[in-house]
């Protein structure tokens, strides 16, 4: 079966030293798989190069097997990677209302006006916010905002989601919540997705498997308890002692 | 705004720039004769014929000589329909160079035919004189200089002004003077001058204000410069030098016609106008100009061509002379 | 979008730089000859000293009085700001005329000994330091307004107010004192009306001069002024070196209520110093206001205005436009350190810092020709030569803005499938509008201001009111040439006072 997304043998240095050092790492079909690391681990290298706005030095990166970067050369440019992504501080853009930043990726993809309201609007609904689509994202409190992030990115219907720490910034039931929705929608539109964190009871609890990335390598990746049974470091049986 | 609404106002921007008037209803002037005094005249034009007038003016310091520049620069696709120039000789430069085309106005018959080329290359008409302007309250009436040698006179040391003879009248005069006396007379004179240390000012103008101030005793200007002077209440006699000489110099406005212009219709309207014995006699009044016609009124205090001793020129070898100098003439001004 | 903005930038700048070259190939050895004699040396001499002069003056003044207005207690700061600022808005030109009507020998206050003063280079320095010191002010307030609070703040509780000023605001403000000397040095050097004016000879002046000799000889001229292109690259070379893409901009003047540093005794000294500066800047406006008013020069002035102002607003908005536009792309491009974009930056500043007269030449000699007619013979030209000489402001005042503004919201709106041409439009600009409402109306003030990049190629009947002024100064009425000073002053202003209306609105 081919990956939704696929690293292969990726290099990446920026001047002091290596930050991805030959990783290779796959996302099935349908897949949600949680990218677990500490900071400084090249985590957000690896959504970088999936986006296409780094390459590296080696390796491809490949999409339902085509190939979008190869050995330092970006073949597709972000905008027409049709990969969806909620960034850490999310980025919603001030200027816009909530359903103009829905709007936003629709009209750029082409799509008509017409069809575009549809989508925002089922959209909206299906996150709990069709009250506030005039909002300004501003006006919005921080769970909202949240998911205004998530619909942004899901409302494109992309062929993979990213998804940087999106609950870092949340309390505690704030972030249940929030996951709990943000697994019923990937779930739903069975959309893969890489979930980039460094709190190993989100990535379990999203992640149908786990990876863990530690100085520039995948060193073990597979289900939870494959990890907990049979930690391949130190690092990797730390974090599962903080499991309860 | 997106980026189509700022294209298409931009383009209408830039049409209502380039298509600012209508073409044909126009006729384009260049003029280095002052722009307070031209400017006038071409607006009555422009209301008795129903053209637009566009013109341009000179800057003072660069007087006569960069609108004659920028003549030639455009002399790929000429821009201006006529030339009406401050003094008779650049016009041979543009006539040397084939940028004149001739034009015999029915307006020309008064003026005497010294004034104006045989084949309407250039015609002269309100001329304006070379004269002393001496500062009454540093020269007494008994040491009145009488020739442009005086400007050299060790007497007057570092008290004596002319303009950069690179630009303006002043170029024509030292011309004219090279031509009357002979190269070598000329280069004598002018390092005279130098080493008289007379002030090389930027313009008539400013010696018309060295004079009036009493920086300097006396300098070479020209008969409207003086009359400005004079309605300024400035303490200033005007003498015309040399008249038991060579005698004064004479130095016609001209007009011509451009070769290849836009608008060669408007062009001549606008010089059968200008040749109109009004208008001489209005710069006579206004300017000071002195008339060539012999049947123009002037006002008191301004001569007519034939009142005084003028000096003898061919204004086409004056002009040579002009260019031919230019090397040596640069090298003396320094720049 | 780069390469559109670029090739746009190179046939306005680039083109008519390079046409000089050809025809200083052409005429060679004679042209060059010119450069052989002690004079243009003593002249370019003279035009840099003079230009350091006006520069090291404006910084000692500038420096101060920027964090006097940015971060004191000084009474009516902002006010004062607004009245120091102002004349750098106006030509040079019109000011020295204001202190001519005031120092000269028929002036107000006027002897012999203050015109002799006044016409010569302490005169022309006097107007030139009085001129460009604010942009020393300005760009050093509005670096110290732009500044992180807190870094402020820590010092504070450990020093001095002085201390505070002279060891972490100062040093703070250094690269906007980098950019600030350049500017002033670049300005002054290649000012030509006012030395010409005080009868002062200087170098671009002098080159100015030679193409109006008899015979025409553009590589004459440009081989004239080859003295100024090392020159040139110098300053472009410190500008690269000590200013680079830094961000000068601010978020609003709320900076300023921001609890300000007391001068404490020191007070009373300031306000008087300061205010007495701002207050003698102003006063050549006001003596040509007297002047125009008597004599009667405002009620000539209809007669003699003509379309001058209408052809200055024109043209100053559409190249004010234009040069928005560009600096949108440059400058984000410059700001986000795209391929090219520093060729191009460095190409609009070295038409900056190029003679005027240089550049009208080589525009002269580029776009009158048969097939381009409809640029020459029209105010595009105008536009032409605004957009060559003045690209830069719009490139640096939106590049310094985009630099404070997330990467992010690029980054999201490329993952949501614009490509570049709608980033910019849809996120780029409404996000840094501000900055390109600035840089649109200080570069529709620069243009309105200019004289040397247009008096040489206006079209015939349509020529600027600056260009009009100066042809009219050397022989018109006083008083007349006083009101179309005023006029000048005039429309100056009120485009600023809408300009500024504009940006307050713009900020939500």
């Amino acid at each position: 079966m081919t990956a939704a997304i696929a690293l292969e043998h990726v290099s990446l240095s920026f001047g002091a030293g290596p930050v991805l050092d030959d990783l290779s790492l796959e996302v099935e079909p349908g897949e949600l798989l949680a990218l677990l690391g500490p900071s400084g681990s090249g985590k957000t290298s690896v959504l970088r190069l999936v986006l296409g706005f780094l390459a590296p030095a080696t390796g491809a990166v490949r999409l339902n097997g085509e190939t979008v970067t190869l050995d330092g050369r970006i073949i597709r440019p972000p905008e027409e990677r049709g990969v969806g992504m909620v960034f850490q501080d999310l980025a919603l853009w001030p200027h816009l209302t909530v359903a103009g930043n829905l709007e936003f990726g629709l009209a750029s993809r082409g799509l008509p006006r017409s069809d575009r309201s549809g989508r925002i609007r089922d959209m909206l609904s299906r996150v709990g916010l069709e009250a506030r689509a005039r909002r300004y994202p501003g006006e919005l409190s921080g769970g909202e905002r949240q998911r205004v992030a998530i619909a942004r990115a899901l409302v494109l219907e992309p062929r993979a989601v990213l998804l940087d720490e999106p609950l870092s910034n949340l309390d505690a039931p704030l972030r249940r919540e929030l996951m709990v929705l943000l697994f019923q929608l990937l779930k739903e539109r069975r959309v893969p997705g890489l979930y980039v964190t460094h709190d190993i009871r989100e990535g379990a609890s999203l992640g149908d498997r786990i990876a863990v990335l530690e100085s520039g390598r995948i060193v073990q990746e597979g289900s939870l308890d494959r990890l907990r049974t049979a930690p391949a470091t130190a690092f990797v049986r730390g974090v599962m002692e903080d499991l309860p | 705004m997106n980026a189509r609404t700022l294209a298409t106002l931009l383009t209408l921007a830039l049409s209502l720039l380039a298509g600012c008037t209508s073409r044909s209803r126009e006729v384009v002037v260049y003029t280095s004769v002052d722009q307070v005094v031209s400017e006038p005249i071409l607006r009555d034009f422009e209301k008795q014929s129903g053209l637009t007038v566009r013109a341009v003016f000179d800057t003072e310091e660069t007087k006569s000589t960069g609108v004659l520049n920028r003549l030639v620069a455009e002399a790929a696709h000429p821009q201006a329909d006529v030339f009406w120039s401050g003094d008779p000789v650049r016009p041979f430069v543009l006539i040397k160079r084939g940028l004149v085309a001739p034009y015999e106005s029915p307006n020309a018959s008064g003026i005497p035919s010294s004034f104006r080329a045989s084949d309407g290359s250039w015609t002269g008409f309100a001329a304006r004189v070379r004269v002393l302007l001496v500062n009454k309250n540093r020269v007494p009436a008994s040491e009145l200089p009488y020739s442009i040698r005086d400007l050299a006179d060790p007497r007057w040391k570092g008290a004596t002004a002319i303009a950069n003879p690179l630009f303006g009248t002043t170029t024509m005069h030292v011309a004219a003077l090279f031509a009357t006396w002979g190269d070598e007379q000329g280069r004598a004179f002018l390092k005279s001058l130098k080493d008289n240390q007379a002030r090389i000012a930027s313009s008539n103008g400013e010696v018309k204000r060295l004079v009036a101030s009493g920086e300097v005793a006396f300098g070479v200007a020209d008969t409207d410069d003086a009359q400005e002077a004079l309605s300024e209440h400035a303490p200033i006699e005007v003498v015309f030098p040399d008249q038991d000489g060579i005698g004064t110099l004479v130095m016609p406005t001209t007009v011509s016609l451009m070769r290849g212009s836009p608008h060669p219709e408007g062009g001549k309207k606008l010089i059968d106008f200008l040749l109109r014995p009004e208008v001489e006699r209005r710069l006579a009044g206004t300017a000071a100009h002195v008339p060539l016609r012999s049947d123009v009124q002037t006002p008191p205090g301004v001569k007519r061509a034939g009142d005084f001793k003028a000096m003898q020129v061919d204004y086409s070898r004056v002009a040579d002379e002009m260019e031919r100098m230019q090397p040596w003439l640069k090298g003396w001004v320094g720049l | 979008m780069l390469v559109a903005a670029g090739t746009v930038l190179v046939l306005a700048a680039l083109l008519p730089l390079l046409s000089l070259v050809t025809e200083l190939s052409a005429t060679g050895r004679a042209a060059l000859a010119v450069l052989r004699g002690p004079r243009p040396w003593e002249l370019f001499l003279r035009s840099t000293g003079l230009s350091a002069l006006v520069t090291a003056g404006a910084l000692v003044v500038g420096v101060p009085l920027g964090v006097l207005i940015a971060r004191s207690d000084l009474p009516g700061r902002r006010m004062l700001w607004l009245l120091h600022l102002f004349p750098l808005f106006l030509p040079p030109f019109v000011l020295a005329l204001g202190w001519f009507h005031l120092f000269g020998r028929t002036g107000l206050l006027g002897t012999e000994a203050t015109a002799r003063t006044l016409f010569g280079g302490a005169g022309v320095f006097w107007v030139l330091w009085l001129a460009f010191t604010p942009v020393c002010t300005s760009l050093v307030s509005l670096s110290l307004l732009g500044l992180d609070a807190s870094l402020e703040e820590a010092a504070r509780l450990v020093g001095t107010p002085a201390r505070v000023a002279s060891r972490i605001l100062a040093p703070a403000a250094s690269p906007a004192i980098a950019l600030s000397a350049i500017v002033v040095f670049a300005l002054t050097i290649s000012e030509l009306a006012v030395p010409m004016f005080l009868r002062v000879d200087v170098f671009p002046a002098a080159v100015f001069a030679r193409l109006g000799g008899i015979d025409y000889a553009p590589g004459e001229a440009f081989a004239l002024a080859l003295p100024l292109v090392p020159l040139s690259l110098l300053l472009l070379f410190f500008e690269r070196r000590f200013v680079g893409p830094r961000s000068f901009a601010v978020a609003g003047l709320r900076g300023m209520s921001r609890d300000p540093l007391p001068l404490g005794p020191w007070r009373p000294v300031a306000t008087l110093a300061a205010w007495s500066l701002g207050l003698v800047s102003l006063a050549p406006l006001l003596v040509l206001l007297v002047r125009a008013t008597r004599g009667g020069g405002l009620q000539e002035l209809p007669r003699w205005v003509g379309r001058a102002p209408w052809t200055s607003l024109l043209s100053g908005a559409v190249a004010a436009t234009v040069i928005a536009t560009l600096g949108l792309v440059l400058g984000h491009a410059a700001a986000r350190r795209s391929r090219g974009a520093t060729a191009l930056d460095a190409l609009s500043m070295l038409a900056f810092v190029t003679p005027a007269p240089i550049l009208g030449v080589g525009l002269i000699a580029v776009w009158n020709r048969s097939w381009t007619q409809a640029v020459y013979a029209s105010l595009t030209i105008l536009v032409v030569g605004y957009v060559a000489r003045y690209t830069v402001v719009g490139v640096r005042a939106v590049s310094s803005v985009v630099l404070q503004s997330p990467l992010h919201f690029e980054e999201s709106a490329a993952v949501a499938g614009a490509r570049f041409s709608r980033r910019l439009a849809r996120v780029v600009l409404p996000l840094n509008l501000r900055g390109v409402i600035g840089g649109w109306l200080l570069a529709f003030v620069f243009c309105l201001r200019d004289l040397e990049t247009a008096v040489l190629f206006y079209p015939a009947g349509r020529e600027p009111l600056t260009v009009r002024l100066f042809t009219l100064e050397a022989n018109g009425p006083p008083s007349v040439v006083a009101a179309l000073a005023v006029a000048q002053v005039t429309l100056t202003g009120a485009v600023l006072a809408l300009g500024v209306l504009a940006l307050r609105r713009s900020a939500r």
